[in-house]
């Protein structure tokens, strides 16, 4: 299925055993990349071999995404050295989680986008088409190559965007998060493609946070933290849970083995401030949960499976179609977000950039926004009021730089979602639905998120915390509920959880799976 | 800072720039764009783009006060004037907020339809003055300041303040610069849009009075290419075309910058066709330049 002379090259070599010490298809050393003051890598190094199959590991913001940009030539490092092996081929090239083909375009067009052929003024559509052909056959995709790509499943779209990086015959093929949009058996089917595809003789860098697709698929593992190279193992050599202590760091670790005294502790007292009775709306059904002031709910699922749509309408930006939600007392007919706000509800959405901050504006102005209706007299704006509560959010949540009039789009993933957090924190609300707040952010910014989530409750506000991160969601929440088909189908409380049972949880990613 | 250089350079190279009388032509001249680039600035700030339907929106307003004035009297006459262009765009911001329409193309369709019916009614003739206490006011002096020329300020002071001292100012800002995010956090978004297209509508309307007060007469024609120098204005100014950044000093500063050109190559004695080429040429550097000057300093 590959290029024959490519296979022969490597043959010659003789190092597929994978254990024996091959020729290096890429190598990385001492690599630093800072942004502003912020570093985001530090002395960092690599090797792949060829044919090995290794996996770079890394939480959110430990510096995965810098590193992926360098190999890829998209960012210059501020110092280090990489080099790729062999002559004629064209370095890393990375097939992203975000597919990046056009979806009105034919399956040829986009294989040969980069390097459409020509005759004369006009596209070569015969020398087009036996080149799709070509690179069709070599990941064993059998569609028809004229079709529109959207015609295409996800699993076929992906295999064509590495159709199109193998053109380039790449000394190392980057694969960034590839089965994010997979289900199970066409991760399965890619899996296999990816070996052979190894066997012949391509290193593979595979970059995932699934500790069970990596254990499944790959030799070794590169784990980044902070931007620093934590371990550098092969995978026979050690278990889970040391890669999830070397991915999380013992501070989030111990936090999630022993939580801070405030979470977990929570005792109901009174009637629950959330009382959610059979809710039904857009993308999910029939979901009923009380929620107690002071309590931190977790809500998980995978991608799709309902939680995320009933965050956001509780936030009122997505619809509800029949069932009761009562804030307090107060029934809440929840359609829009002015509603939902009105009634005690704030929304984090999980999209920073796109719903929560008015990238251009300034932080304090994003700071001050929602609660400007409280600085102000008679709607006019008191401005000293105004800037004394944008200079104490940016005070409380340790807002770095802590410049009112900097642009918060300039500002790091990590400050900005503080940003969010705070704007929202200092409305005070009854209710708090997060969706995702730590996604993309460095470990210091979660770190200030969870102790802004706790302070929260124990202030006696209800948070309602949908994560995509099971270590999150262990070390804040007193309950974890199971969103899965768009419902809730399950709820697990602390005390039924022993420490295996977490570290279970961690490791395979799904708790309900038991 | 541009228009520094342009008035010093101005003043030093042009005969009989640097005269009050012609400062005060400058200003009366740039007035009237200057009261709808008011409306205009609310509504680029709030991320509609632009209002195509000032031309006949001032039209409208330069009509119906002139023809409404022998049955009902002046002040009520204006009155109606305005309250008509207002509700022309309100209509604008319903239709867009409502259909989610393209700013653009809803009020390009309104200036074209409107056109239509003004036409229908008018049959493109000119409607004439009538009352002398009118055109009285449109062309008296209050210590030496032409009427246009107090409007559009009284007209920019009240946008200025608004869009800095007030809530829904701050509201409008944040609206156009992330429609989604303000949306997300509860801001009345389309409501805020409504109202930064009523109010385009009123200063265009407002324009149509105080153009139709100074020249005493009026027909469909009266209010066109004001769109075009309006957008001008804004953009000169620096306002953000994109929504979410900008202010009404910025529009009258653009105003007066647009509107100093044109005097220079007047008293330079060019003739018209040179004029317009000067203007787009300077029109498209001072864009360029903006830009250039932010990129430098982001």
């Amino acid at each position: 299925m590959i290029v024959p002379d490519r296979r022969e090259s490597v043959d010659s070599r003789g190092s597929l055993d994978g254990n024996s010490a091959g020729s290096f298809a890429l190598t990385v050393s001492g690599v630093s990349k800072a942004f502003g003051a912020t570093k985001a890598l530090s002395d960092v190094s690599l090797t792949v071999r060829v044919g090995e199959i290794r996996a770079l590991l890394g939480e959110n913001g430990a510096g995965k995404s810098t590193l992926i940009k360098i190999l890829t030539g998209l960012v210059d490092s501020d110092s280090g050295v990489l080099s790729t092996a062999g002559d004629s081929s064209s370095g890393v090239v990375a097939v992203h989680q975000e597919l990046t083909l056009v979806p009105t375009l034919s399956v040829e067009e986009n294989l040969a986008l980069r390097k459409l052929p020509r005759r004369g003024i006009f596209i070569d559509k015969g020398a087009m088409r036996s080149r799709a052909v070509v690179a069709l056959q070599q990941v064993e995709l059998d569609v028809d190559p004229s079709l529109p790509l959207e015609r295409l499943g996800l699993a076929e779209r992906q295999l064509v965007e590495i159709a199109r990086a193998l053109q380039e015959q790449p000394s190392v093929l980057l694969l960034d998060e590839p089965t994010s949009s997979l289900n199970s058996s066409e991760a399965r089917m890619l899996f296999r493609f990816v070996r052979g595809l190894a066997a012949s003789g391509t290193a593979v860098l595979f970059v995932s946070h699934r500790l069970d697709e990596v254990y499944d698929l790959c030799q070794s593992a590169t784990v980044l933290r902070d931007g620093r190279v934590i371990g550098d193992v092969e995978l026979a050599d050690t278990n889970p849970e040391a890669l999830t202590r070397m991915m999380i760091g013992d501070r989030l670790l111990q936090e999630t083995l022993e939580p801070p005294v405030a979470a977990g502790q929570h005792v109901r007292a009174g009637e629950p401030v959330l009382r959610c009775q059979a809710l039904s709306g857009e993308g999910f059904t029939g979901v009923s949960i009380d929620v107690w002031p002071g309590e931190v709910v977790g809500v998980m699922g995978l991608v799709g499976a309902g939680q995320s749509a009933f965050a956001r309408a509780l936030g009122g930006l997505q619809r509800t179609y029949v069932g009761d939600l009562h804030i307090g007392s107060a029934a809440v007919q929840s359609n829009s977000p002015a509603r939902s706000i009105a009634a005690g509800i704030a929304y984090v959405p999980s999209d920073r950039a796109l719903e929560g901050l008015c990238l251009d504006l300034s932080t304090g102005t994003n700071a001050i926004l929602p609660s400007l209706q409280s600085t102000s007299r008679l709607g006019l704006v008191e401005r000293s009021k105004t800037r004394h509560w944008a200079e104490a959010i940016i005070r409380e949540f340790d807002v770095r730089p802590p410049e009112p009039s900097k642009r918060v789009g300039d500002l790091s993933g990590g400050n900005q979602q503080k940003v969010v957090l705070g704007k929202w924190m200092a409305t005070q609300p009854t209710v708090t639905v997060l969706d995702d707040p730590t996604r993309g952010v460095d470990v210091g910014a979660k770190l200030a998120i969870h102790d802004a989530i706790r302070s929260r409750a124990g202030q006696g506000g209800a948070v309602i915390l949908v994560s995509s991160d099971v270590t999150e969601l262990l070390s804040l929440a007193d309950r974890i509920v199971i969103f899965r088909g768009g419902t809730m189908c399950g709820a697990l409380t602390r005390d039924t959880w022993s420490h295996e049972h977490l570290l279970d949880a961690l490791t395979q990613g799904d708790p309900a799976d038991d | 800072m541009a228009l520094l250089i342009l008035l010093v350079v101005a003043a030093l190279a042009v005969d009989r720039f640097a005269t009050l009388s012609n400062a005060m032509a400058i200003l009366r001249a740039g007035s009237f764009t200057g009261i709808v680039a008011v409306g205009m600035t609310l509504v680029i700030i709030r991320g509609y783009y632009a209002d195509l339907s000032v031309p006949a929106v001032i039209a409208v307003g330069a009509l119906t006060s002139l023809a409404m004035m022998p049955a009902i009297g002046v002040l009520p006459a204006v009155a109606v004037a305005l309250l008509v262009s207002t509700l022309i765009g309100l209509l604008n911001g319903v239709i867009i907020a409502v259909a989610s329409g393209n700013p653009i193309i809803v009020t390009l369709g309104t200036q074209i339809l409107l056109s239509g019916v003004i036409v229908a009614i008018t049959q493109g003739a000119f409607v004439y003055g009538t009352s002398e206490t009118f055109a009285d006011i449109g062309s008296a002096k209050v210590l030496g300041v032409p009427t246009p020329i107090l409007a559009f300020l009284v007209v920019a002071g009240i946008g200025q303040a608004w869009l800095s001292l007030t809530t829904s100012g701050r509201f409008f800002i944040a609206a156009g610069a992330n429609q989604r995010a303000a949306t997300a956090m509860g801001l009345p978004t389309r409501r805020l849009g409504m109202v930064a297209m009523a109010v385009c509508g009123l200063t265009a309307g407002f324009a149509g009075v105080v153009l139709a007060a100074f020249t005493d007469q009026a027909n469909v024609a009266i209010g066109s290419g004001y769109e075009f120098s309006a957008i001008a204005a804004v953009a000169v100014g620096g306002t953000s075309l994109f929504g979410g950044a900008g202010s009404i000093w910025r529009t009258v500063v653009g105003v007066v910058f647009v509107a100093t050109i044109d005097n220079v190559l007047v008293l330079l004695g060019l003739p018209f066709e040179a004029r317009l080429l000067a203007t787009g040429i300077v029109i498209i550097v001072a864009v360029v330049f903006d830009a250039l000057l932010r990129r430098s300093t982001r």
